[in-house]
């Protein structure tokens, strides 16, 4: 996979988080690496194979249709003041 | 005096009273300023909430007045620290990040508030890697965790403060949270008993979220016996958590005899040291001894297991991470002046800028193995590689009972000597992460020393929801440690 500087800041910007240059050259070098020793993934026969996103089959469970208490905390709780008022 | 029981017979015989054993711990935390207070560089606990401890201390003081111990109560007077990725109501909680250096959290998670109600006493939150992203504790926005006594080594990550402080009495015990290997791993190098339960075991519900595939809270204590009753407390269903799975843990004496054990072939390679080695092949050698039966078994995927555990906990970190925008959750950075022009993705930045390097690589990586184009060759795959991991051990679990292998190749590493590689620091998981993948239960119980008296451990890997056994497992070896 090539991963190059320019791509690491496209990406960046897409997740909001600015790097530096030298914080994109440098992470561009590591994430190299580390996906270039993910790549073993793409030897592997995953044709019949289902993704697994949750560990167990499980299924949603349902309580009571009623109104009851949602979860708040226990005080009376108020966004704080930000524009200084 | 380290364990539940030791403290609950002090109380009965009025050597000390749940207050004094609370001041007691302060003041040794207070007195160590190498591991606490304003200008401390490796702090343990990053926040102490001594008014709120006293009046739990209290609270305690006055049941173990009328009543004694009330088996409701099976946790009654012990100080505990917890992790400081789990919330509570008032208390700051910072994950070891930057970007929330002044959240104070609105709400107690489920596992804290199921300690409190048991009448735990909660001394503090512990130092952790940042957003639990870390093998070392090197990634703590507020200065690395070091192992004591041994100023130059990492404690493990991502919960070191908590291994650290169940290890040199900082407190009675400690809960964790393990994605890949973050409470066995600090627990083998520091040499304290760390349990990660079957996924589903214990709620989520106010833990801050890495990878919520993998993610689960668990118990470190000095003992096994504590860690079982720790669990106890803190795990079953929860009406927050709709992953939570009916889980019950009993204490369970197991019949060595009637034991069979397997041993990962995969796991046994070159790269673990020798003195790991031969610890663990003492250790099985002693389970041999006592009648068990020892088979080797194959679980032909691990070496792919690091791959997908990356990816999987890269995708789902980035997208767990996206609250942090100092809109939903994150402080205002202080540079920022309201009179300047700005845009929301400019705010955005400035605020997410607070994260570390480890937090913003992960972030930008998911973001990348998320991506059409990628998706399906790295997230997709990664999945689907996972089931195959999966099936290696249910597979496995069709002849043996529990499976034994090293927790970690090393002892514990030198500050410094791995953080400058991601790569090399996440090969230290290769033994953790299988498990996570899985969903199986697994613990580390020191049972050993190597050079410098660095302690080793041994992992112990159940099949799911067999938790009982491990912890049984577990008891008996360590019955035989005079650790």
């Amino acid at each position: 996979m090539d991963l190059n500087t320019d791509l690491t800041r496209r990406l960046a910007h897409l997740a909001r988080i600015p790097v530096t240059e030298a914080e994109a050259t440098l992470f561009t070098q590591q994430m190299a690496d580390i996906l270039q020793y993910m790549d073993r993934l793409a030897t592997v026969d995953v044709q019949d194979i289902e993704p697994l996103i949750h560990p167990f089959d499980i299924e949603s469970w349902y309580r009571e249709d009623e109104a009851v208490k949602s979860v708040m905390p226990s005080t009376e709780y108020r966004a704080p003041p930000i524009l200084g008022d | 005096m380290r364990t539940i029981a030791a403290a609950h017979k002090a109380f009965i015989e009025k050597k000390i009273s749940p207050v004094e054993l609370t001041q007691e711990y302060f003041q040794t935390i207070r007195n160590t300023r190498t591991l606490y207070g304003p200008g401390c560089q490796n702090p343990v606990y990053l926040t102490l909430c001594e008014e709120r401890a006293l009046a739990q201390a209290q609270a305690a003081e006055r049941i173990l007045t009328t009543e004694g111990i009330p088996a409701n109560k099976p946790l009654l007077g012990i100080p505990m620290g917890i992790k400081d990725n789990l919330v509570i109501e008032g208390v700051r909680t910072t994950c070891a990040s930057k970007i929330l250096d002044n959240y104070i959290p609105p709400y107690t998670a489920t596992a804290v508030k199921r300690l409190e109600e048991a009448g735990a006493v909660i001394l503090g939150k512990l130092n952790m890697d940042e957003f639990a992203m870390g093998g070392s504790n090197e990634n703590s926005a507020y200065g690395p965790v070091k192992y004591p006594l041994y100023g130059d080594r990492v404690p493990g990550g991502s919960s070191g403060g908590s291994a650290v402080a169940v290890k040199f009495n900082l407190c009675l015990a400690a809960l964790g949270s393990d994605t890949g290997g973050s409470i066995r791993l600090p627990a083998s190098y520091c040499g304290v008993v760390g349990f990660k339960p079957t996924y589903g075991s214990v709620s989520r519900y106010g833990l801050v979220a890495y990878a919520s595939s993998l993610d689960q809270i668990g118990p470190m204590a000095y003992t096994v016996d504590d860690t079982l009753r720790i669990l106890q407390t803190i795990e079953g269903p929860d009406q927050l958590d709709a992953m939570c799975l009916p889980s019950k843990t009993s204490d369970s004496r197991i019949s060595m005899k009637d034991l069979t054990i397997g041993i990962p072939q995969e796991y046994f390679v070159d790269g673990i040291s020798n003195e790991v080695r031969q610890a663990i092949n003492e250790a099985i050698g002693w389970f041999a001894t006592q009648g068990a039966k020892i088979k080797p078994v194959s679980l032909p995927h691990t070496s792919l297991a690091i791959a997908v555990y990356y990816i999987i906990a890269m995708c789902e970190a980035s997208s767990n991470l996206a609250r942090f925008d100092g809109v939903r959750f994150g402080i205002k950075p202080p540079e920022f002046f309201w009179d300047r022009y700005v845009n929301l993705a400019e705010y955005y930045q400035a605020v997410r800028n607070l994260f570390g390097a480890e937090v913003k690589r992960r972030i930008i990586l998911g973001t990348f193995a998320l991506s059409s184009g990628y998706y399906d060759a790295y997230y997709d795959r990664a999945c689907r590689v996972r089931r195959l991991i999966q099936q290696d051990f249910l597979k496995a679990f069709e002849e043996v009972d529990v499976l034994l292998s090293p927790v970690a190749p090393t002892t514990a590493f030198k500050l410094g000597e791995k953080i400058q590689d991601p790569l090399q620091m996440y090969l230290n998981d290769i033994f953790t992460i299988p498990v996570n993948l899985a969903g199986l239960p697994a613990l580390s119980v020191p049972c050993g020393w190597g050079s410098d008296s660095l302690p080793i451990g041994l992992q112990i890997i159940g099949q799911p929801g067999d938790d009982s056994r491990v912890l049984g497992v577990a008891q008996a070896f360590e019955e035989t440690l005079a650790w």
